[in-house]
């Protein structure tokens, strides 16, 4: 017996030896998972739910200065046909990082004389292009003003230049918009971004020269631009009927100009336009963006060519007609009623049922919603036995006498919760 | 991860072979639903695999098994899926039986080789996952026999990065 025994203790504990040392090897290996191809996996999902069947890599120029960047987008045919920008989903790489790098965006720097492969994929999908980093020297810049004519109207913007490099022993011109350095000798008159982009803002004539410095020699284009004062006709802001803006809260306008050299067409011109609140009750940034202040009626006015900072004031071109907005306080949701706002229901047993109604209440005590049955409210019965609830339409239900609470509890859009309860003495 | 598969392996037939122990053994056909998620897009597979498991108990109500199945493929988005293997080893707890019935739990670790072709292109091939897995299942026996069982389970393979690979089976168990 004592054998016996010996025999089942030594089991016991090797048994229940070898059962730890198999969970400690499971606890163990549970920190190594992972996989070997789910990134893979994932991207063949990606490109399936968006439809993509083949990918192209684009850019703007095949052969670029060292030490400068040049933009890479990768466009996928997707099955509808319509052409997506993929950039931020694929892979980048190149084929020398020493002579170029890549980064996750598709922004490549060149850093060496030499020729590399910049290569997107996605899943089994790839496209490559060729990058020249050369050496060669700058020896002169023309500007083409894409579609941007001799002559524009006031308050103009979108309107886009484009720098052309013609480098020694190169038969065709490098787009160097971004890495010149791009200035207008009349910024009151029309102003151009580093990206080559001009914005007009009075009428008035206009040099812009796009300049990049070649081993210490300068190398410039330049291009004129004449902005006719009489081109604007007119501006209208949107929206211009019942705008109403809380205060605290924004609302964007838009000003749309219309010009008798582009008949039939408006054009958005929030960015370039001089914007005005009538008073203090709203605030107009430079850019259309209202923000309500305090309670009272304030007028808006898009306008063009205009400084009214000089002495004499120099008047608008251009001036839209009034927006009328009005400031209000913001109504809020701030309680809730059962049976306006009774603290108690006294009923007979007989009766069998009462239906309880709710009201929204609004920090301006107008139209109290009902939201006895809206899918927003959920009754409970959160206190006593005498009562029961079926469904969520407020019909209480007596059982026997005696006295329940019922409660409503609503959640609005915005995830305001109010809630209310009430007595129900059965009788 | 390989030593110590093995290792737990090794473990398994010591006990085995030190004592006269209870073993079983079982078959189960299986549905293993596989979700991968990219951002917006997601799909999901469902395959079929038949699988087996031997193992033994070291405890009453505790053991150890071995798992094992192979399947065939599903398709969504034109993306076919294919379960090569999956082979695992779980930690085996059972809760008295009550009337012939049972719950238990495996704890364990395993391995499972996926095939994906998108759009018949053959890519991106094959990929392993292996994960810590968990679940459970109930038990029955048939025909009052104490020897056969019938069991329903469902298990958790794998659930990292936006993959999740979940079983659910119906097997028979036969123990010796």
């Amino acid at each position: 017996m004592l054998e016996y025994i010996e025999s089942f203790k030594q089991r016991l504990k090797t048994r229940s030896t070898v059962l730890f040392a198999l969970l400690v090897s499971i606890i163990s290996l549970s920190a190594c998972g992972g996989s070997d191809g789910d990134d893979e996996f994932k991207e063949a999902v990606k490109v399936n739910y968006l439809n993509i069947t083949s990918i192209e890599v684009i850019s703007d120029n095949s052969i670029v200065e060292i030490g400068v960047t040049e933009v890479y987008q990768a466009i996928s045919n997707a099955g509808t046909s319509t052409e997506n920008d993929v950039t931020s989903l694929v892979r980048w790489s190149s084929s020398n990082d020493t002579v170029v790098s890549i980064n996750s965006s598709g922004v490549a720097t060149t850093l060496s004389e030499g020729v590399v492969e910049i290569r997107a994929e996605i899943a089994d999908l790839n496209s490559s292009k060729d990058l020249n980093a050369s050496p060669a020297l700058l020896e002169s810049i023309s500007i083409t003003r894409d579609d941007m004519p001799a002559t524009v109207g006031e308050c103009t913007n979108g309107y886009q230049m484009i720098a052309n490099g013609n480098y020694e022993d190169e038969a065709t011109p490098r787009n160097i918009t971004n890495i010149v350095d791009w200035t207008s000798d009349e910024p009151e008159v029309a102003t151009v971004t580093d990206e080559g982009e001009v914005a007009t803002l009075k009428g008035g004539s206009v040099i812009f020269t796009a300049s990049r410095d070649a081993e210490g020699v300068p190398v410039t284009g330049s291009t004129n631009l004449t902005v006719d004062r009489d081109l604007l006709t007119s501006i209208v802001v949107t929206p211009d009927t019942d705008v109403v803006v809380f205060i605290g809260a924004s609302q964007q306008f838009k000003a749309l100009g219309t010009y008798s050299d582009l008949p039939g067409e408006t054009i958005d011109i929030t960015d370039t336009v001089d914007w005005a609140s009538s008073d203090e009750h709203l605030e107009v940034s430079t850019k259309g963006l209202a923000e309500g202040i305090s309670e009272g009626n304030s007028d808006v006015t898009a306008s063009c060519a205009g400084d009214l900072t000089t002495t004499p004031p120099i008047d608008p071109t251009v001036i839209s007609p009034a927006v009328s907005v009005s400031v209000e306080t913001p109504v809020i949701l701030e309680d809730i009623a059962i049976n306006d706002g009774e603290e108690f229901e006294e009923v007979d047993l007989s009766e069998l049922s009462v239906q309880l109604r709710a009201n929204l209440v609004y920090s301006d005590g107008s139209n109290p919603k009902d939201v006895t049955d809206d899918e927003d409210s959920t009754w409970e019965v959160t206190d006593g036995t005498a009562t029961l609830l079926l469904g969520n339409e407020g019909k209480v239900f007596f059982t026997e006498r005696g006295t329940s609470v019922i409660s409503i509890f609503y959640t609005d859009s915005d995830g305001t919760k109010v809630s209310d309860d009430i007595k129900v003495i059965v009788n | 991860m390989i030593k110590k598969g093995l290792l737990a392996v090794l473990l398994m037939s010591q006990c085995m072979s030190s004592y006269a122990l209870d073993l079983y053994a079982g078959i189960d056909a299986n549905y293993i639903f596989t979700e991968i998620e990219e951002g917006d897009a997601s799909a999901e597979f469902t395959p079929a695999a038949l699988g087996g498991r031997f193992g033994a108990y070291l405890e009453k109500g505790v053991g150890i098994e071995l798992y094992g199945m192979t399947g065939s493929d599903d398709e969504d988005l034109d993306i076919d899926l294919s379960i090569n293997y999956m082979l695992g080893l779980a930690a085996r707890f059972e809760t008295p039986e009550s009337e012939g019935g049972k719950i238990y739990f495996l704890l364990g670790y395993g391995i499972t080789e996926l095939d994906m072709d998108r759009s018949g292109s053959g890519e991106p091939g094959d990929a392993t996952f292996h994960d810590f897995s968990y679940g459970g299942g109930v038990e029955f026996r048939l025909g009052g026999s104490d020897k056969l069982f019938i069991n329903l389970q469902a298990i958790r393979y794998y659930a990292q990065d936006d993959i999740q690979i979940d079983g659910a089976s119906l097997g028979l168990r036969f123990r010796f």
